[in-house]
Order: C-alpha cells, then structure tokens, then sequence
C-alpha cells in the first residue's frame, strides 16, 4: 500500500517535472525571462497535478465500480483538487468569467470521456451480438 | 478449489472469464446489453444475468468474433 503510493508520488512527479522542464526549455529557446520565484510556483502546481492524476487513475482500476461511477468520481477528486491548485498558480484567474470558462471546459472534457466509453462499450456489445445470433441461425 | 482452476478446467468446453467471480460457457449467451451507467450486462440462454468486468472484456470479445468454433464438443 504504501509502496504503491510512493510509486505513484514518484509518477506524479516526474510527469510533472518533465512538462515544467519542457516549458523552461521552450522559454530558454524563445529568450523569455522569469523569476525563480515564478518557475517555482509553477513547478510545485505541475508537479501537485501530476500526483492528484496519478493517484486518481487508482479509481478507474476499481472494476467493482461503474463507467458512470468511477467517471462522477474521478470528477469530483479532480474538481476538488485541480481548481484550488490552479486557482493558487493563477493559471485560472479568479473571476466569475474565467471561473465559468474553467467549468465548462472540465465539464465538456469529462463528458467526452464518458461518451466515448459509453460508445467503444457499445460497440463491443453490437459486434458481439452480431457473433452470437449469426451462431444461432 | 479456486476459481481460475475451474477455469483452466473448463477452458476446453467453451467456459471463459466474465469477471472476478464468475465463469460462463460462451455457447450459452443469449445477448449482451450495455446499461446506462457503463456496465456490461450478459444474458444467458438460461434466463439468467451476469456482469463482464471491463478487464475480460477484450478477451471475451476475441473469443466471441475471431474464435468461431469455441470447443463446441
């Protein structure tokens, strides 16, 4: 238990730093400048995102649970957890617009996801359907 | 005697994996059904139901298009 949440600390973080390192690197070849103080706050936001998803992944492994219940789920961690985070390194301005903006694109983000499941599972069932009565004939 | 062992046993007269607790023979399904929250729904010639957890899905579903003759005999 505690192996596997160290492994997936470490998962978070170096998925993190690797996308800060991306950013720092792109900055360096277009010539932006930044603080230290700034490359820190974003660091520590990344690094935080990559631990909240690693560790959130955990509940699409839960195969007692339904698509619809491990999506409501995986949502609401999520939502609890990303919009504090990103609110904090101000990469979502903290107003009404901007907040109502944020919302819509986590929202449409999941919805996706649910429908694209619900879809590829439907496939599934048509194809194999199909199989089952062109036996039976 | 566990679960995965009357698995392998009956692997050979069309039995296969549907979830963690259940083992069905494949030439005895009636249909499948996806319910509104994500689950796969199995039902058999019998009457009865069972669940496919999503981590047999892909194996049941290659058994079921590309196997053709599932050890009917």
């Amino acid at each position: 238990m505690i192996v596997e949440g160290l492994k997936r600390i470490m998962i978070g973080v170096a998925v993190g730093s690797l996308i800060t390192f991306a950013v720092i690197s792109f900055m360096i070849i277009q010539s932006i400048d930044s603080s230290m103080q700034e490359i820190w706050k974003h660091w520590l936001a990344s690094m935080l995102i990559g631990i909240l998803f690693s560790f959130a992944s955990a509940i699409f492994e839960r195969e007692e649970w339904s698509i619809l219940k491990q999506t409501v789920m995986h949502s609401t961690l999520t939502f609890l957890v990303l919009f504090p985070i990103i609110i904090l390194a101000g990469w979502l301005p903290f107003n009404p617009v901007s907040l109502i903006i944020g919302l819509g694109i986590f929202l449409t983000t999941y919805s996706i996801m649910w429908v694209s499941m619900y879809f590829y599972y439907k496939n599934v069932e048509k194809s194999m359907n199909k199989c089952i009565d062109s036996d039976n004939k | 005697m566990k679960l995965y062992e009357v698995e392998e046993m009956l692997q050979q007269s069309g039995f296969i994996r549907f979830s963690k607790s259940v083992v069905g023979n494949i030439n005895q399904i009636d249909r499948f059904e996806l319910s509104f929250n994500g689950n796969l729904c199995v039902y058999f010639k019998s009457g009865s139901k069972e669940y496919v957890s999503r981590k047999y899905v892909h194996d049941l579903k290659s058994q079921i298009v590309e196997g053709g003759e599932y050890n009917d005999r």
